[in-house]
């Protein structure tokens, strides 16, 4: 097999060999990296943990290619906006009154060298976006592109449509399957980007073809009507395609004006869904608001019963040492007792000794009886049992004094409403900390009058709806006028006055036209399948589960997930979602027209360990340059990516330097 | 891993193309055949695909003029002789 520098120039991929990045998102200064990879090792990997910078590299190419990146939600972000924040040029960079951002991304194609360099600066102090200019310059080799050539030249390397495939977000991939589900513009753009991808879009060559034609019918027409016989044909024909110019032109207008009206609808659209989700926000503000109050009304309410009692009982704080004390004093009591028991047997066994008779029962003792007597005085008296009477009565006077200050049901009240305090306080701190956190999500956010929107979008549904069917009125009767035209004139070029010449060019267009057209239809749906067989052959590689069969793909490019008897399983895991997406890159990218490079920012946390292998494995697969974006949860750096038998061709790290400054650091291969 | 899967798109797309004009060579006028004889269907398709991402229209559409115009000439010419 050849190595991709041997093959013919035309063949050869686009490939990223480096990117320099000044002053974007968190890469304050200057940072470049090199991105060179080879056939034995395409991939290169950049670690990062969130929040670092990773997606802002992939921004930094998006920017240098086209000149705009939006953000997870699609919004496009400004290189300045002093108001939210959110901007493409370093916060630093601004408060080092530093104006000047640029990408500069070195690539080859089709065997030549490309530089693109995009750069935005403002003079002076700058105010808002509009004090920015952006200059975008383009190299081949050393030949510097005049600035209107720049845009065309790059779609025509990776158009920004198709893009989409090869510098994706894997976040975005998630929501692919819910966008070819809804019939609108934007799964349209999809489709359409796909069958750029696949070459589909080059045997639409057919609309240029009848174009020529009717140029050269025009001119054939202009011969013929100079005979006179055939004034009238002609005059019908050239009405007709009169005809046909207005009602195309007319179309044009309302498809253009339809257009229009589809981005106004989408923006109404997206506007009262923003209402709406600020609506929900306000109202879970309002919730929390409500908890914080609630929780303040509990810590006063219990705050102020523990003052009442305190008022009262204002020795309570120091109820437990009291409670001690009493303690102690009982044990004192009890053990003041134990000796006058201790001492009226004493006293006892003296009087039994001298009487020589018991003075519990009364019996007569012997002498036995008298010995073992005085030997139990003896250990007694041995015990140093000592009569204070004075000091138990001291203790029980002690004792009736602390028992005034006894009040377990205070006590209890009181720790029971000082656990109450503590839980309404963490309480509040949730409840503020959830405030904050929606103040941050709806700080920025448009407001406005709910219905107002509403009405607005109602208004708007129902013009596109009016156009909808105009243009479908214009349709109808421009494809009756096209027939009766094209009738007539097929008369005209076969009529034996008509110049061979330009009759046959009319003939060798039309014809090569209607070829051109039916193969497209054919091999829209050859490569459609060829997707989904791709796609599902990579599925099979990536799952872990024996159930799965592999993929069906519908005719939206939508895939559903198949069990072993070929059926399609309803509904899929956000893991098993992503191995989907990845898929149908891979088969995107094999049936592509064109390799080029693909870099992910994707989010592989979300798949099992076996998952995780077979797609790091699969990765190389994926392009001729693969660049991945992963945290430390997805891939961790030290781990070994050859015991994989992968070969990575670079690995970098984005490390945090401040808390809004980051690098990229090149680590050991 | 490498594939060697680039350019497999547009021998599918073109191998489409001439089984379509096989397919309709009977609809075909005699006189369109002896263009097509002259693979001018091929070079047309050559062009289609090597500016499939050209937005120049009028750039595209001088580039076919130029492939059918040179044909037919041919066609024309032989006829003449």
């Amino acid at each position: 097999m050849l190595s991709r520098r041997q093959w013919p120039k035309w063949l050869r991929p686009m490939l990223i060999s480096s990117l320099e990045i000044r002053n974007l998102r968190c890469f304050y200064g200057s940072h470049r990296i090199d991105l060179t990879t080879t056939d034995t090792a395409s991939l290169i990997v950049i670690h990062g943990e969130n929040m670092r910078g990773k997606t802002s590299i992939m921004q930094a190419i998006r920017w240098g290619l086209y000149g705009e990146v939006a953000d997870r939600h699609g919004t496009d972000i400004p290189v300045f906006d002093p108001k939210s924040r959110e901007q493409l040029l370093s916060h630093d960079a601004v408060s080092d009154g530093d104006f000047c951002m640029f990408v500069e991304i070195n690539f080859t194609h089709e065997g030549e060298d490309y530089q693109v360099r995009r750069e935005a600066r403002a003079d002076g102090q700058a105010e808002s976006n509009e004090d920015f200019s952006i200059v975008p310059t383009l190299k081949r080799g050393q030949h510097v592109l005049s600035e209107a050539t720049i845009g065309p030249t790059i779609e025509a390397i990776l158009s920004r449509e198709v893009s989409r495939f090869f510098l994706f977000d894997g976040e975005m991939l998630q929501d692919y399957e819910q966008l070819l589900k809804n019939p609108d513009e934007e799964a349209l753009t999809v489709k359409t980007s796909i069958e750029k991808i696949l070459g589909v879009p080059a045997l639409g060559v057919f609309e240029d073809l009848d174009e020529l034609a009717a140029v050269d019918e025009k001119r054939l027409n202009t011969t013929l009507k100079k005979r006179a016989k055939y004034g009238d044909l002609v005059d019908a024909a050239n009405q007709l395609q009169n005809e046909i110019k207005g009602l195309r032109r007319d179309r044009a207008e309302l498809n253009y004006e339809l257009k229009e009206r589809r981005d106004k609808l989408a923006e109404a659209e997206k506007a009262v869904s923003v209402m709406r989700d600020n609506e929900k926000l306000l109202l879970q503000k309002n919730e929390l608001d409500q908890k914080v109050q609630e929780a303040e009304t509990s810590i006063d309410e219990h705050e102020s019963a523990v003052r009442e009692v305190l008022r009262e009982k204002w020795w309570l704080p120091a109820s437990r040492a009291m409670e001690q004390r009493l303690a102690a004093i009982r044990d004192e009591i009890e053990s003041g007792m134990e000796q006058i028991e201790a001492n009226s047997r004493l006293r006892g066994l003296k009087e039994s000794i001298a009487g020589k008779q018991c003075t519990q029962c009364d019996t007569t003792l012997d002498h036995h009886d008298v010995d073992r007597l005085r030997q139990k005085l003896t250990k007694l008296k041995l015990e140093n049992y000592v009569f204070e009477p004075m000091s138990v009565l001291d203790a029980y006077r002690r004792q009736r004094l602390y028992e005034k200050f006894q009040a377990t049901d205070a006590v209890a009240e009181v720790a029971l409403r000082q656990h109450e305090i503590d839980r309404a306080r963490i309480a509040r701190g949730d409840a503020e900390s959830k405030i904050k956190q929606l103040e941050a999500q709806m700080a920025g956010r448009a407001r406005g009058d709910m219905k107002a929107k509403i009405e607005r979008w109602q208004r708007l549904t129902s013009q596109v709806d009016g156009l909808e069917k105009q243009i479908g009125g214009l349709d109808t009767k421009l494809a009756e006028k096209t027939s009766d035209h094209e009738a007539k004139q097929r008369q005209l070029t076969g009529l034996p006055d008509a110049d061979p010449k330009l009759s046959l060019q009319v003939k060798t267009y039309r014809a090569f036209s209607d070829i051109f057209n039916k193969a497209m239809e054919t091999y829209r749906e050859q490569a459609r399948v060829a997707v989904g067989h791709d796609a599902s052959d990579i599925f099979r590689q990536l799952t872990t589960e024996a159930a799965y069969a592999g993929l069906q793909i519908n005719d939206a490019y939508g895939l559903a997930l198949l069990d072993g008897k070929g059926q399609p399983i309803p509904g899929r895991s956000s893991g098993a979602e992503q191995i989907v997406a990845l898929s149908l890159i891979g088969g995107l990218n094999k049936a592509a027209v064109r390799e080029g490079p693909v870099m992910m920012d994707t989010n592989f946390a979300r798949l099992d360990l076996d998952h995780r292998e077979n797609v790091l494995r699969f990765l190389p697969q994926l392009g001729p340059q693969v660049i991945v974006l992963v945290h430390s949860g997805e891939l961790p750096k030290d781990q070994e990516l050859s015991d994989l038998g992968i070969n990575v061709a670079r690995r970098y790290e984005v490390i945090r330097v401040s808390e809004t400054k980051s690098e990229i650091r090149e680590l050991a291969s | 891993m490498v594939t060697d899967d680039s350019g497999k798109a547009r021998s599918q797309a073109e191998a489409t193309l001439r089984q379509t004009a096989d397919e309709h060579a009977a609809k075909i006028d005699p006189a369109v055949k002896k263009v097509l004889d002259l693979k001018a269907l091929e070079e047309v398709f050559a062009v289609a695909w090597a500016r499939q991402f050209d937005r120049d229209r009028a750039a595209v559409q001088r580039d076919l003029r130029d492939v059918v115009q040179k044909a037919v000439a041919e066609v024309v010419e032989a006829d003449a002789d």
